[in-house]
C-alpha cells in the first residue's frame, strides 16, 4: 500500500476551507496601511484628467452620443440633399382651360406637397365668388397644368416656387377671360413685376459701347449692306463671336473701297 | 433586456446580518460623502482583509494582491460621491476590486508567478489539517505545503471567471446573487461555472479527497 493511498481524504470543500487559513501576518497590514495612505494622499492631490471626468459621467455620454449621432445624420442627409438637386432647365407650363357645369361654390386650390411628381397635373379649381351668386347658368374655370419638361420628385425650393407663380398666373389668366378683364394681365402685380426693367441693366457698359463704335465703322464701309437687315444680323453675329482685339484687329487690317478690297500685315 | 441586468433587478436575498452590515455602511459611506474623509478608514479597516483574500485567491501572488488590494480601496475613495446605494457598499466595492484584478490578470497573462502566504496555526485549520494527515512535526509541515501547493496549481488551471466564482463563493462564503450582481450576469452563469470549476477541481485533487 502506498503513501497516497494511506492519506485520510477530505472533500474538495474541506479542502478549498483550507485557503481561508492563508493570511498574511500583522507586519504586513502595517506596511499595508502605510502604502495606502501615501496612494490615497497622492490619489487626493493629484489632478484627474479633464477627458476622465467627463468619461465617468454615464449621463452626459448618454445623451451626447445620440444627439452627435443626429446631427451628424441630418447634416449629411442635407447635404447630400442638395448635392443631388440639379439646376432645372426653363419649365414650359402648358394651360388648358376647361369649362364645367355646375357651379362650384368658394375657390379651391388642389396642390400635392412640396415633392411634385414628374407626370403629375396640378388641377386648379376656381370658382368666381360673383360667378356663386348669380344663376346657376355661370360656369366653372379648370385649369389645367401639365409641367412638360422634366420635374424631379426632389424639386427645390426655387423650383416649386417657379411652378407655383406659373400656376397663379395661369390661373389669373383664366380668372380674367371668364370675367372680362382684359387689361388684367398687364396690371397684375405678378406681370407688372416681370415687366420693371433694372437699373443696371441700362447702363451700357465700355465694352458695349466699343463694340457700338466698331460696327459703326464696318457699315460705313459696305453701304450696299448697311440696308439689309440679314446682313446686319450675320455681322452682329460675328461681332459677338470674336472677342473684342479680334474685331479690332479684323477691322483696322481690312480695308474696302469701291471695287478693292486692302489687307494689312 | 439582457440576462445580467434582469438579475440585477430582482431583489437580492440577503441575511440579516448582512443587512446590519449593509446599513451600517451606508451611514459611513454617507459621512464620506459629507466631507467627512477620515471615516472611510472605518471601511478600510472592515474589508481590507476580505478584499486581499479574494484578490489573493484570484491572482496566487501575494504582492500583487496587495497593489490591487490598495488600488481598489483608492477606486473606491476617487467614486465614492458616485455610489447611489443601489447595492451595499460591501458587493460595490468587490465590485471594483474584481473588475481591477481580472484586467490585471489579462494584461499579466503570460508573466503570472506565484508567491503565497502561510498557513495560520488556528484551531480550525489544525482540526482540517489533522483530518487530513495523521502525520506529526516535520512531515505535518511538508505535507500541508503540498496540499497547498496543489490546491492554488490546479486552482490557476481554472478560467480566471471559474477561478473568480469558486473564490468568492466557497473561500469567501458569498451568495449566489451576491456573485452574480459582483459579477455582472445572472444567477444561473454563477451556478453553471461553480458546478463546472468544481468538476475540474476534483479531477485535478482527486488523490487528495473523497469522491
Amino acid at each position: 500500500m502506498n503513501e497516497t493511498e494511506r492519506r485520510p481524504k477530505v472533500t474538495l470543500e474541506d479542502l478549498l476551507q483550507l485557503k481561508r487559513a492563508e493570511r498574511p501576518s500583522a507586519e504586513f497590514w502595517s506596511g499595508f496601511d502605510r502604502t495606502l495612505r501615501a496612494k490615497q494622499l497622492a490619489a487626493i492631490v493629484e489632478t484627474r484628467p479633464w477627458w476622465r471626468t467627463w468619461t465617468a459621467r454615464k449621463t452626459l455620454v448618454r445623451v451626447c452620443m445620440p444627439l452627435g449621432a443626429t446631427a451628424l445624420l441630418a447634416i449629411s442627409f442635407s447635404s447630400v440633399r442638395v448635392a443631388s438637386v440639379k439646376p432645372q432647365k426653363n419649365i414650359a407650363v402648358n394651360s388648358e382651360v376647361v369649362v364645367q357645369t355646375p357651379v362650384v361654390l368658394g375657390e379651391s386650390i388642389a396642390t400635392q406637397g412640396n415633392s411634385v411628381p414628374a407626370t403629375a397635373t396640378q388641377t386648379v379649381a376656381l370658382a368666381q365668388s360673383e360667378a356663386a351668386r348669380s344663376d346657376s347658368s355661370d360656369s366653372l374655370a379648370l385649369v389645367k397644368i401639365t409641367p412638360t419638361t422634366g420635374f424631379s420628385g426632389t424639386a427645390s425650393p426655387e423650383q416649386l416656387l417657379a411652378s407655383g407663380t406659373a400656376t397663379v398666373k395661369a390661373a389669373g389668366q383664366a380668372l380674367a377671360q371668364l370675367v372680362g378683364l382684359e387689361d388684367y394681365v398687364s396690371t397684375s402685380p405678378v406681370n407688372a413685376r416681370s415687366n420693371v426693367v433694372e437699373p443696371l441693366t441700362q447702363v451700357a457698359t465700355p465694352r458695349d459701347s466699343r463694340r457700338t463704335r466698331l460696327l459703326a465703322y464696318s457699315v460705313t464701309f459696305d453701304p450696299h449692306a448697311a440696308d439689309s437687315s440679314a446682313a446686319v444680323r450675320s455681322r452682329d453675329r460675328v461681332t459677338h463671336r470674336l472677342s473684342d482685339e479680334a474685331v479690332y484687329d479684323s477691322i483696322t487690317r481690312l480695308g474696302l473701297s469701291g471695287d478693292r478690297v486692302s489687307i494689312k500685315f | 433586456m439582457d440576462v445580467a441586468s434582469k438579475a440585477l433587478q430582482k431583489p437580492l436575498v440577503v441575511s440579516p446580518e448582512r443587512q446590519l452590515e449593509a446599513d451600517s455602511d451606508r451611514i459611513i459611506v454617507q459621512r464620506v460623502q459629507a466631507g467627512e474623509v477620515a471615516a472611510f478608514d472605518n471601511l478600510i479597516l472592515k474589508y481590507r482583509e476580505r478584499v486581499f483574500g479574494v484578490i489573493y485567491n484570484m491572482t496566487s501572488n501575494r504582492e500583487d494582491a496587495a497593489d490591487l488590494t490598495q488600488d481598489a480601496f483608492i477606486k473606491a475613495f476617487q467614486s465614492i460621491n458616485r455610489f447611489q446605494a443601489q447595492s451595499s457598499f460591501f458587493t460595490w466595492l468587490y465590485r471594483i476590486a474584481v473588475n481591477s484584478t481580472l484586467t490585471h490578470l489579462r494584461k499579466a497573462k503570460l508573466r503570472t508567478f506565484f508567491s503565497f502566504e502561510k498557513i495560520t496555526d488556528e484551531d480550525k485549520t489544525a482540526e482540517l489539517v489533522n483530518q487530513m494527515t495523521d502525520k506529526k512535526g516535520a512531515d505535518r509541515d511538508l505535507y500541508i505545503r503540498e496540499l497547498q501547493e496543489k490546491l492554488n496549481e490546479a486552482m490557476m488551471k481554472l478560467s480566471i471567471k471559474h477561478r473568480t466564482v469558486v473564490t468568492l463563493f466557497e473561500i469567501e462564503g458569498v451568495s449566489h446573487e451576491e456573485i452574480a450582481e459582483i459579477m455582472n450576469c445572472s444567477v444561473g452563469t454563477v451556478r453553471s461555472r461553480l458546478h463546472y470549476a468544481k468538476q475540474l477541481l476534483q479531477a485535478e485533487l482527486q488523490r487528495y479527497i473523497n469522491p
